[in-house]
């Protein structure tokens, strides 16, 4: 109770130190709301950063410095675990630094192409020049020629003014952050709402189902048949009945991730083992409570693969629907290197997406565990040597056999 | 004695996948009086779990009826609590939920449920491991869970289908003895399936025999307890191991060939 208490409070602080702000004094910020955006300069932002903060540490500050001591203590064991994994998984780190040295020697040998700049870009080339790489980013944070931005729902207004170039030609590499950072928060917070929303749906529409045998029954052809459908093709569609705004591309991550659980969850749900449904039947439990007690976290183990799944199709998603007809976000930034024919841009975008990825599927999957802490524990990767040495067992056993 | 289960009549036809239909209960009577103990013996495969599954209300008959006392067996109750042979202690609950998952199901009070609780945890010695994920125990101590769990909820009449047939020799007497002590205690009906006719043995007060789906017997087992080594090897023991052996289609010398 007292933590639901706890949660509430922290959201109605949330809005009330807001409000508090606005008729404070003007050193703690201003902000307004036009045309359905909201401008806020950094002063605002920052003091109620820090009035957001105060909440956790103030009522509860032996848990929160306990958890600041435990990200401390984690970002000062870093170097100590850099070391350790290497030793222990060398050739994880190996295949990085391959792949790496090779992408740089590939870039020397292969041919310039015809394109304005090289096909394949080193990392010289991607990261210090000042006409090709990733200095061009900047030219993507131009918020100050009053680009018309709908789905922008908030602005920070000084840094709106915020110059792109400097001394007329030469890239800033503050607005290489800046537009990384505003196109970033574009993309994820498309991704966030619309990710939550479909797996809330998905879950729930799909543990609802079954329950009822005869909506099983009518439901199971047409939600496998709309996982059929081509998603990424049925994106300019969704814009001209949607729009391009945060609320469709939001409607239309949401469907997609809905769809694909909604058919992984009545797939793991069929896939609880009789043996428990029986069981509680037999110990006096109803149908619902037998479906909420047994039948829902025994389905929970299956859902993994669906969760991870649904985040990996929900940037996908994302992406692709800002390639293809947005002028913020992600999605647009590749689309604008596409348009200049800029290949280093292209792979910086690139691979400030997969780290989001990454971080997406480390996050979902940190989630999961949480939820199915009965689990038996499975260690993160497949033991390869165990295999490696059956695999070994058997060679040395079949020469045996052949002698 | 009172009669409290009267199977009547009792048959169950299954269809193969090939079309071929198989009887796999065949016009089963008899009654069972109240705080029996119950051994339903026969090789597999012909018709015991069938037996069982009529009385948990898990498996429609075909023709015929189940009865508890004077109700019609139509579903799964909480007044035939089950002890499966296969392993349904739940993984997602502790040990103390895994045992009150009938009680909190049957809106028991809060109190109450404790007690309860609290009370089979420590008649199968599991006090220390209530607050246990099954995952961290073996084998026997998850079907002493699921002995617990079945007993909690109140039932007279228990039905357990072959509980040990996955354990260990030691642990499987170790089990005989705790359920035969809570039988004493509870006075409980339980109907208990077997292949194991040494286990029929230590435990029954009578044998049903089952050959085919179909009552080829009911043996009384009028041997003093407990059914040690010594008892086991007596011989009116040994009288009623033959008769089973012979009803089974299975002569001595074939019994020790096999």
């Amino acid at each position: 109770m007292s933590s639901i208490l706890f949660w509430a409070g922290w959201l109605v602080w949330f809005f009330a130190t807001a409000y508090a702000l606005t008729y404070g004094a003007d050193v703690f910020g201003r902000w307004r709301f036009e045309n359905g955006l909201l401008y806020l300069n950094w002063s605002f932002f920052i003091s109620w950063t820090i009035l957001f903060w105060a909440y956790p540490l103030g009522l509860r500050f032996r848990r929160s410095a306990a958890r600041l001591q435990r990200i401390g203590r984690g970002v000062a064991e870093t170097p100590r675990r850099l070391v350790k994994a290497v030793k222990t998984n060398p050739l994880f780190f190996i295949t990085w630094i391959v792949l790496l040295v090779g992408w740089q020697l590939v870039s020397t040998i292969a041919p310039r192409g015809t394109l304005e700049h090289p096909l394949v870009p080193g990392f010289e080339y991607i990261f210090f020049n000042l006409e090709g790489g990733i200095h061009r980013l900047a030219g993507n944070w131009d918020l100050t020629g009053g680009v018309n931005l709908p789905s922008v729902l908030l602005q920070f207004e000084e840094l709106a003014a915020f110059p792109s170039k400097e001394g007329g030609e030469s890239r800033t590499w503050t607005a290489v952050w800046l537009a990384l950072g505003f196109h970033s928060f574009m993309t994820l917070s498309r991704l966030v709402v619309g990710l939550a929303l479909g797996l809330v749906a998905g879950f729930v529409t799909g543990l609802a189902i079954p329950y009822w045998s005869a909506l099983r029954q009518i439901s199971w052809a047409p939600f496998n048949f709309l996982r059929m459908i081509p998603l990424l093709a049925a994106i300019p569609w969704m814009q001209f009945a949607l729009g391009a705004d945060l609320r469709a591309t939001t409607i239309f991550i949401g469907f997609g991730v809905w769809v694909m659980l909604v058919v992984a969850t009545m797939n793991a749900v069929s896939n609880v083992p009789d043996r428990y449904i029986e069981s509680a039947r037999t110990l006096g439990a109803s149908r619902l409570y037998t479906y909420l007690k047994v039948i829902v976290p025994g389905a929970m183990p299956e859902l993994r693969t669906a969760l991870l799944l649904a985040g990996g199709l929900g940037w996908s998603l994302t992406i692709a629907a800002e390639f293809l007809g947005f002028s913020t976000g992600l999605g647009f930034m590749a689309a604008a290197a596409v348009q200049e024919t800029n290949t280093a841009r292209l792979v910086v975008v690139a691979i400030v997406v997969a780290f989001y990825s990454l971080l997406t599927f480390y996050l979902l999957n940190k989630m999961f565990n949480g939820m199915v802490s009965w689990m038996p524990q499975r260690s993160t990767g497949t033991d390869i040597s165990k295999v490696a040495g059956a695999a070994g067992a058997a060679r040395g056993a079949e020469a045996r056999f052949q002698e | 004695m009172s009669r409290v289960v009267r199977f009547e009549g009792l048959w169950c036809v299954f269809e193969h996948r090939s079309g071929q239909l198989v009887n796999a209960l065949q016009d089963v009577t008899f009654d069972v009086q109240s705080g029996e103990f119950v051994c339903v013996v026969g090789r597999s495969g012909h018709g015991k779990t069938t037996l069982l599954r009529v009385l948990a209300g898990l498996q429609p008959p075909t023709a015929g009826q189940a009865r508890l006392g004077d109700q019609v067996v139509e579903g799964p109750g909480a007044d035939r609590a089950m002890v499966f042979q296969q392993d349904t202690v739940f993984p997602w609950l502790h040990v103390r939920e895994n045992v009150e998952f009938g009680l909190r199901a049957m809106n028991v009070s809060d109190k109450e449920r404790e007690k309860t609780t609290d009370r089979w945890l420590e008649a199968v010695g599991l006090t220390d491991f209530a607050d246990s994920w099954p995952r961290e125990l073996s084998g026997g101590m998850r079907k002493r869970v699921a002995l617990a769990s079945a007993m909690a909820v109140g039932s007279d009449v228990i039905l357990m289908d072959e509980p040990f047939g996955s354990l260990d020799y030691f642990t499987r007497r170790n089990l005989h003895e705790v359920l035969l002590d809570l039988w004493k205690e509870t006075k409980k009906t339980i109907f208990f399936v077997t292949h194991d006719i040494e286990e029929a043995l230590i435990l029954a007060d009578r044998v049903i025999l089952l050959a085919e789906g179909r009552l080829v017997d009911d043996i009384p087992v009028r041997l003093p307890r407990p059914r040690d080594e010594d008892v086991r090897a007596s011989a009116p023991s040994v009288e009623i191991t033959k008769t089973i052996l012979a009803h089974l289609g299975i002569t001595e010398e074939e019994a020790t060939k096999v």
